[in-house]
């Protein structure tokens, strides 16, 4: 070997200790001075270093989450938003509960920002006109609701459970969870240390999760742990179905005015036997849409919860988020039960930690086959 | 207190467009002058605090990344003059050697981001694999090696080789668009 491969090798160690490892304070030495003599190592040790961080962002999806503390300024977060436009501004800057947006989203939707202001001004305009019409009742202001809602305009909501006492499942809740909704569509999004964390649920009940942008997996129905189970249909969020069984299952109290929304109380129908019992929905005067949604829940075996939907954002909508392939970007990464069924539960538990314990069970009829 | 910190609206606007739009830069430029990687959150809050308060500073005719780069070495060189002895830190010389090459590479950030996304693609299915347990599914070197049954240092080495495999790879790229345009 030359001295010249034994030198590029003793970086190649050194570097790798930097970016892998922990280096002792003899790597560091010996690093100081290879940095301060030899341009060519400064340039490879910064190379390898941006390159770390580079993959370190783009694969596991850093969520660049110490951006701008510093935007938590009061001038800010102190407005609440009176309307969805305030909501789209607020977008531009902070999420929910202080929760830092990446850079990246800020300037891909920038744009999207002030059409969807503009697009959702000119609505508030046009649906001002017969604000008298439409608020004339509770019902009425329900079905402006659900007519609002079914506008192309994705609402993203902050989502907060309390659960009833004492809780029937002891499944632990993540802090930090917002559903966006498109019409009767909804995809959850979870803050976890690792990433983000987004799932939603077919028709069918099977749930699909996207970890990051490079890893997803399937959950088939007969395999979604009662966790899970409980974790998705808290969050949940099937607005225009939830809004016309208030219309047809619920007595609706006389609405009140609160600011610049009307807030409609409803309790079920004597013969209402539905998990879902009182309901309290805050409709914007303007825009109509729903600023705040707090349900009560009441499941079989799983005690009652309250969880409270909070309107943060309004934007125009990706579809494509509404499904497991507008996450994940490459269709091979997405793990099923017949491609790699334990290696599921080992990337969900590696993910979010214990919280995931117990999401995938075994599937009933396979165990019964072994 | 930052928080405290009166920034006119104006400058308040133009600070957190420019901030956010440079964030995987000066994430990546401390990354370059830290030896710990858990660090460099803490440091790039305090940048990021230290951006905001010095917001009426910024010359908006001036390219916002050389000033923040300045801002963001001297915030890191006083935090690690900061730190006893017995942390492990590059030394302050090291540290304005890496910063004013980190600098100046960093310009091309986005375009090495996109180079890199074709340049992983074209990896081949192990050396993929590694670099998946190690950034998608965020192992540890020690769980990696348990994975693969090799050694902690044979795993280092080789993500060592396949991140080389990737830089010329990307400088290739770079150097063809380079050549194209």
């Amino acid at each position: 070997m030359t001295d010249r491969q034994s030198q590029e090798d003793r970086t190649g160690h050194l570097i790798s200790q930097l970016v892998d490892g922990e280096p002792s304070r003899e790597n560091l030495d010996e690093l100081n001075e290879l940095v301060l003599s030899e341009t060519s190592s400064t340039s490879l040790v910064v190379d390898h270093l941006i390159l770390d961080s580079l993959l370190s962002e783009d694969l596991s999806r850093d969520s660049l989450a110490t951006l701008i503390d510093l935007v938590a300024d009061p001038q800010v977060t102190a407005a609440s938003p009176n309307s969805d436009t305030d909501a789209v501004h607020r977008k531009t800057i902070l999420a929910p509960n202080g929760r830092r947006r990446p850079a990246s989203w800020y300037f891909r939707n920038a744009s999207w920002i002030v059409a969807v202001a503009a697009l959702i001004l000119v609505v508030a305009i046009v649906a001002g006109r017969t604000e008298k019409e439409a608020f004339a009742d509770a019902t009425r202001i329900v079905q402006a609701a659900v007519h609002a809602h079914a506008e192309s305009v994705e609402r993203v909501y902050a989502v907060n459970v309390e659960r009833g006492d004492p809780p029937a499942v002891h499944s632990a809740l993540p802090k930090d969870v917002r559903v966006s909704t498109l019409g009767n569509s909804f995809w959850v999004e979870i803050m976890s240390l690792r990433g983000d964390l987004c799932f939603g649920r077919e028709e069918d009940g099977e749930i699909w999760v996207a970890l990051g942008r490079w890893r997803g997996m399937r959950i088939e129905p007969d395999e979604v742990g009662p966790m899970l189970q409980d974790i998705a249909d808290l969050y949940s969020l099937n607005l225009e179905s939830l809004l016309q069984g208030v219309l047809e299952g619920h007595e609706l109290e006389r609405p009140v005015t609160e600011g610049t929304t009307r807030v409609i109380k409803a309790t079920p129908k004597s013969s209402n036997r539905g998990w879902v019992r009182d309901v309290t929905i805050e409709v914007d005067q303007e825009t109509k849409a729903v600023r705040r949604l707090v349900v009560q829940r009441l499941a079989p075996r799983r005690g009652s919860a309250t969880i409270t939907f909070t309107l943060v954002d309004a934007r125009l909508p990706d579809e494509s988020q509404y499904r497991l392939e507008g996450h994940v970007r490459e269709s091979d990464r997405v793990l099923t039960r017949e491609s790699r069924s334990d290696r599921r539960r080992v990337l969900l538990e590696n993910w979010i930690g214990p919280l995931a314990k117990g999401w995938i069970v075994e599937n009933r009829q396979a165990s019964d086959q072994k | 207190m930052p928080r405290e910190h009166v920034v006119s609206e104006a400058s308040q606007e133009v600070i957190v467009r420019e901030i956010a739009r440079c964030q995987s830069r000066l994430r990546a430029f401390v990354r370059c002058l830290l030896v710990r990687r858990s660090d460099v959150d803490d440091v790039l809050q305090n940048i990021n605090a230290v951006l905001w308060e010095k917001a009426d500073e910024f010359n908006q005719e001036t390219d916002f990344w050389a000033w923040a780069s300045q801002i963001a070495r001297y915030k890191v060189l006083n935090q690690l003059r900061s730190y006893g002895r017995e942390r492990l830190v590059f030394d302050l010389a090291t540290v304005e050697r890496l910063a004013d090459v980190a600098e100046h590479r960093l310009k091309e950030l986005d375009a090495r981001r996109e180079a890199l996304e074709g340049c992983l693609n074209k990896l081949p299915p192990p050396q993929r694999q590694l670099i998946d347990l190690r950034y998608v599914d965020g192992h540890a070197i020690d769980r990696i090696a348990e994975t693969v049954g090799r050694s902690a240092g044979a795993v280092r080495q080789t993500l060592y080789r396949i991140r080389a495999v990737l830089l010329e790879c990307i400088q290739r790229q770079l150097s063809s668009e380079g050549g194209a345009s």
